[in-house]
């Protein structure tokens, strides 16, 4: 249990440094939220205006005055107002969120289906044409850049055959066959890189797991060679694909930036970039805070079961 | 290292490293000079693969690309190594609060996703590849990091070690003459992995117009600009995507081929 | 009720209103929705701030300004009927029978509010500084006031048809950020970054329109993406058209292309803290740039040079000896530099940006040209938001900018050619032009029009000699849509990226 507390304190510490050091970076970072406002498409405003509109944001506050609020804010669990328009950061990372996570989400499970089934099939005939051909599309899939992939598919299936629409996105609640169209390009995109990863592991790990002797009790005992497959050895060899499946995905959360440009998808990276375009001070903690969050959240978790399961490391 | 090389991967990785460092050596055309009267102009004897929408010469700018790709991003991964190894190691050797403290800073910028912190710093120092470089380093210090110090942790118990140790030796010259050579394997796999990473995040960052900067050619920009003109001019677009993933799809043959070298089973890993 | 003429006439007129609003209610039930692909978000609904051009397209379809421009750049009212210099300080303006989207009228109340509004500290108004000069407002009576100057000021019916002038309801921004505006159509719906819907506001002023049952705004930030969504059919119409993307539009036989060619401008402005103090030298950056290279290039030959300072041939300001005065001439522009003392080179810095394609290949463009005359330039380009902040901050020889004009006043260029107006990132600073800004504010408080085309002429022969800024070339503005699309008609020249107050008649057949 001291453990456990400790953990997590480590972890709070942790979000702590990287808010302090993404406002204070964020806040030495040349350009001026309150110029860029006033300067869309060119304007070019009155440096009296972009002054007096800096004392209306707060901008002109010391540093340390600025910062002590934002924490005494982030500890009542608010995100700020948006600097560019003034809407509250947390109902907009609220909106945004989900978008990305099913996005995400979408792709994992794609990949799944993918990695999984083929990983186990080259790791049974490791010599066969099969398993040679998967490593060497794993190989290239693993290679092709997102926004290359991703440019390549907008091409084929949207402007060349027009099978899909380009990019966008519509809510689900208002259109929910044109949401899924929608989904499946950035999807599709994220989850063959990630395809090619699930399958490396699934099959190093099936190899792995094989030639141990509970697999050949197993088999010994009589019991369908299907069963034994799925049964118990992929069973065991699943945890480090779980493992680096999760911590993927965790990378993926504020890492789908070019993803969401290419396919015009508004998701939480997208906010982030606007923000950092922008200059929009809360936008950006606000966005890195949640991510950030969650990433050390779920590095928390997975050290959370390797303890529960590994009392070694409990020390 | 030298068996490393005699595999298809590593041959054809040569191949790349003379077709981008040997190649711009010869009076190829120079990859800015602007010709707008001939741009689109197909192959010639003159271009071999044709100029672009200013009338750069194409292949100039797909082999300066690839330099600047591969140098800056071996820049990076040799930097990373460099800083991510020597904490790592002092990390593992030393132990106590500088090893607390050392991993924590790690897990910090583990916390931002990779193209994320990249991102943030090019904006805070600018783009280019005098920032590309500490940049993307910065990205990947906490990976050396962590390699050089579990392999520490599991070299430093053992009995060569408590050996030298015993002899007398200074912490230094344990750490490097002992512990250094005997991580070295973990370490090169890493720095292959690391260098492909780099090449990735560098022409992602570039797309973004955020890593190398014009009138430098880069391509993560060629395929950001040829995209709009894809409709008419399809090749400019092919060739630098066909550059940007065999050169990447070779490092990564590399890299498999490094693990597999390196890899004490060497049964594992495609 | 006692029968009297007033309430009689009160009376018809009512009945008239409700007579007019059942026919026009009729014919105002469109059955299409026009979906358009808007290149950015808007980024926010406030009003009066400038939200760029996209944004003024969804400002243009919910709002309404006093005076607008017209297809031939001429200004007719909007929401004003009538307009007189009643004295040389004061403009009495008289409004239409217009109604905002609830039904209630415009008054002089709510232009009185809405100017207060935009002249409060903080307030962020494009407008803010240009409306300085007016002093106040006198509400005549419910329909007509009158704008207060202190000098006599030639330029207030120009102000009226400024963009992000929108005359909003009294007190509306209290309730919704947008406040209440009197545009053809209101917003029904509006997701951050998804999309907007917008409804007919049924109390439009302008007889039969809006003719749709609806638009719905759909951001597509990149621009391929933005082309193949119009290609595809998931949008009807597109702004900002990409230059790379025209040729294309142009042929497809499903797609129309609507363009003017000379739109907004990219030009050079000049920091006079180094080298550049030096007019020879200013010049000699002028005469080196091949223009047609740029417009051909950069911009895939949707453009025009520009030779000269924007002034549209239609308007009586234009002058012919005056509108070519930045041609190539390498020889003139090296014998100024010799002149200068620089016929060994000269290295100067040179600060764009990255993150926008035409502004970095404007600037490789010129690097590579103004080598040939022996001028090195050495590239400055960060991201937009920090090349701004350098911008102000005074860092670079000089800049690559890009912008367009917001009216046809020939006062309307002066922020741009006036280096000793306030420093800002797109501003020449640093340097003075003897008695430019005299013949500027000469011409603004000049009522006879002879007599300020005189002015703008004398002004411009200093622009002439003293090079402030440099043009480089227009870019076309364009907007794309299916050939289902009826009703597109756009503002001439460099106003054109604001061609959407004229989108009211925006139909689907």
């Amino acid at each position: 249990m001291g453990w456990f507390l400790r953990r997590v304190a480590q972890s709070l510490l942790m979000l702590w440094v990287v808010i302090s050091l993404v406002f204070l970076s964020i806040n030495f970072v040349p350009g001026d939220p309150a110029e860029l406002l006033l300067a869309q498409d060119g304007g070019s405003p009155d440096p009296i205006m972009v002054e007096m509109l800096r004392e209306e944001l707060g901008l002109n506050r010391p540093m340390l005055e600025q910062y002590t609020r934002k924490m005494g804010d982030l500890l009542q669990g608010d995100l700020g107002t948006s600097i560019v328009d003034g809407s509250p950061v947390g109902q907009e990372v609220m909106r945004r969120l989900p978008r990305t996570l099913e996005l995400i989400g979408a792709a994992g499970i794609l990949s799944l289906l993918i990695g999984i089934p083929a990983g186990v099939l080259s790791a049974l005939r490791p010599r066969s044409l099969f398993s040679r051909i998967a490593a060497l599309l794993a190989g290239t899939a693993q290679s092709i850049p997102v926004f290359v992939l991703g440019t390549l598919f907008v091409i084929l299936f949207a402007t060349v055959l027009g099978w899909l629409p380009a990019g966008g996105f519509t809510p689900f609640g208002r259109d929910p066959g044109r949401h899924m169209m929608l989904l499946i390009l950035p999807a599709a995109t994220i989850a063959l890189g990630l395809s090619a990863i699930v399958f490396r592991i699934t099959r190093a790990s099936m190899l792995d797991v094989l030639p141990l002797d509970f697999i050949r009790t197993a088999r010994a005992k009589g019991v369908p060679a299907r069963r034994v497959i799925i049964r118990h050895a992929l069973r065991n060899a699943l945890m480090p694909v779980i493992t680096v499946f999760a911590l993927q995905l965790g990378g993926l959360l504020a890492g789908t930036v070019l993803v969401e440009t290419v396919f015009n998808w508004p998701g939480l990276s997208g906010m982030l970039v606007a923000g950092v375009n922008a200059r929009d001070y809360p936008v950006v903690t606000g966005v890195i805070v949640v991510v950030s969050a969650f990433y050390i959240g779920l590095n928390l978790l997975v050290d959370v079961i390797y303890g529960l399961t590994d009392p070694r490391v409990r020390k | 290292m030298k068996k490393a090389f005699k595999s298809p991967p590593g041959i054809l990785l040569l191949a790349i490293l003379a077709l981008a460092f040997i190649l711009p050596l010869f009076p190829l055309p120079d990859p800015l000079a602007i010709d707008v009267d001939a741009r689109y102009a197909g192959p010639s004897a003159a271009h071999l693969l044709g100029q672009d929408e200013y009338g750069r010469d194409l292949m100039s700018r797909l082999i300066h690309a690839m330099r600047s790709a591969i140098v800056i991003s071996g820049g990076a991964a040799l930097l990373a190594a460099i800083i991510g190894v020597t904490i790592g190691i002092v990390a593992g050797y030393v132990r106590g609060i500088s090893e607390a403290l050392s991993l924590r800073v790690m897990d910090v910028i583990l916390c931002f996703p990779p193209l994320l912190l990249a991102m943030l710093a090019a904006t805070l120092y600018g783009a280019g590849p005098k920032t590309l470089v500490p940049v993307l380093a910065l990205v990947f210090v906490p990976s050396f990091t962590r390699v050089a110090h579990a392999s520490v942790m599991t070299v430093r118990g053992q009995e060569y070690v408590d050996a030298v140790k015993l002899m007398g030796a200074s912490a230094p010259r344990i750490i490097f003459r002992t512990i250094l050579p005997n991580i070295a394997g973990p370490l090169f796999v890493q720095f292959s992995f690391v260098v492909v990473m780099s090449v990735v995040l560098e022409s992602g960052l570039s797309y973004l117009g955020l890593g190398v900067l014009p009138p430098e050619p880069s391509l993560g920009m060629m395929i950001g600009s040829a995209r709009a003109t894809f409709a008419d001019q399809p090749w400019l677009l092919f060739a630098p995507c066909m550059a940007l993933v065999v050169l990447v799809l070779v490092l990564n043959a590399f890299c498999d081929h490094l693990r597999h070298v390196f890899d004490p089973r060497n049964g594992s890993g495609a | 009720m006692k029968l009297n003429r007033r309430s009689l006439l009160q009376v018809a007129t009512a009945s008239a209103a409700l007579v007019a609003l059942g026919g026009r209610f009729a014919q105002a039930q469109g059955t299409e929705v026009l979906r358009i692909g808007l290149s950015t978000y808007p980024p926010h609904l406030r009003p009066w701030v400038n939200v760029g051009y996209s944004g003024h397209l969804l400002c243009a379809l919910i709002n309404r300004n006093l005076i607008n421009y017209d297809e031939a750049g001429q200004l007719v009212g909007d929401l004003a009927e009538s307009w007189t210099n009643d004295t040389p300080t004061s403009w009495l303006f008289t409004l239409r029978d217009a109604k905002f989207h609830d039904g209630s009228p415009v008054t002089a109340a709510d232009v009185e509010w809405t100017l207060a509004q935009i002249a409060s500290d903080g307030s962020g108004a494009y407008m803010f500084d240009a409306l300085k000069p007016i002093t106040g407002i006198e509400v005549v009576d419910e329909r007509s006031f009158r704008i207060m100057t202190d000098a006599p000021l030639a330029t207030v019916p120009a102000l009226m048809a400024y963009p992000f002038l929108s005359i909003l309801k009294a007190d509306s921004t209290d309730d919704e950020e947008q406040g209440i505006g009197a545009g053809p159509y209101l917003i029904g719906y509006a997701e951050k970054g998804v999309s907007i819907d917008l409804e007919p506001n049924k109390h439009y002023y302008k007889e039969g329109l809006p003719p749709l049952k609806g638009i719905t705004i759909t951001p597509y930030v990149d621009e391929s993406a933005r082309v193949a969504a119009l290609k595809a059919g998931d949008v009807d119409l597109i702004d900002y058209v990409p230059w790379s993307a025209m040729a294309a539009v142009d042929e497809d036989e499903a797609l129309d292309l609507h363009k003017v060619d000379a739109g907004a401008f990219m030009y050079l402005s000049f920091n006079g803290s180094g080298v550049f103090a030096d007019p020879r030298l200013r010049q000699a950056v002028a005469l080196g740039l091949r223009r047609d290279e740029f417009v051909e290039s950069v911009f895939f030959g949707y453009g025009a040079e520009m030779t000269g300072l924007p002034r549209s041939p239609s308007s009586p300001y234009y002058n012919e000896a005056l509108a070519s005065i930045w041609g190539y001439d390498p020889d003139k522009a090296k014998a100024l530099l010799k002149e200068a003392g620089y016929e060994n080179g000269l290295e100067v810095s040179l600060l764009s940006t990255s993150q926008y394609s035409m502004h970095r290949d404007v600037a490789v463009l010129v690097q590579a040209q103004l080598a040939e005359i022996g001028i090195k330039v050495n590239l400055t380009m960060p991201d937009w938001a920090t090349k701004v902040n350098l911008g102000t901050k005074g860092v670079g020889d000089f800049g690559v900018q890009g912008i367009g004009l917001d009216n046809l006043d020939p006062d309307g260029v002066t922020t741009l050619i006036d280096p000793s107006l306030s420093p800002t990132y797109l501003r020449s600073r640093g340097f003075e032009v003897e008695g430019l800004s005299e013949l500027l504010e000469a011409g603004r408080s000049e009522l006879d029009e002879a007599r300020r085309i005189e002015i703008y002429r004398q002004a411009d022969e200093l622009v002439a000699a003293a090079t402030p800024v440099a043009g480089i070339c227009y870019r076309a503005t364009g907007f794309a849509c299916r050939k289902e699309v009826t009703g597109l008609t756009m503002l001439p020249d460099q106003l054109s990226p604001f061609s959407s107050v004229l989108f009211d008649k925006l139909n689907l057949s």
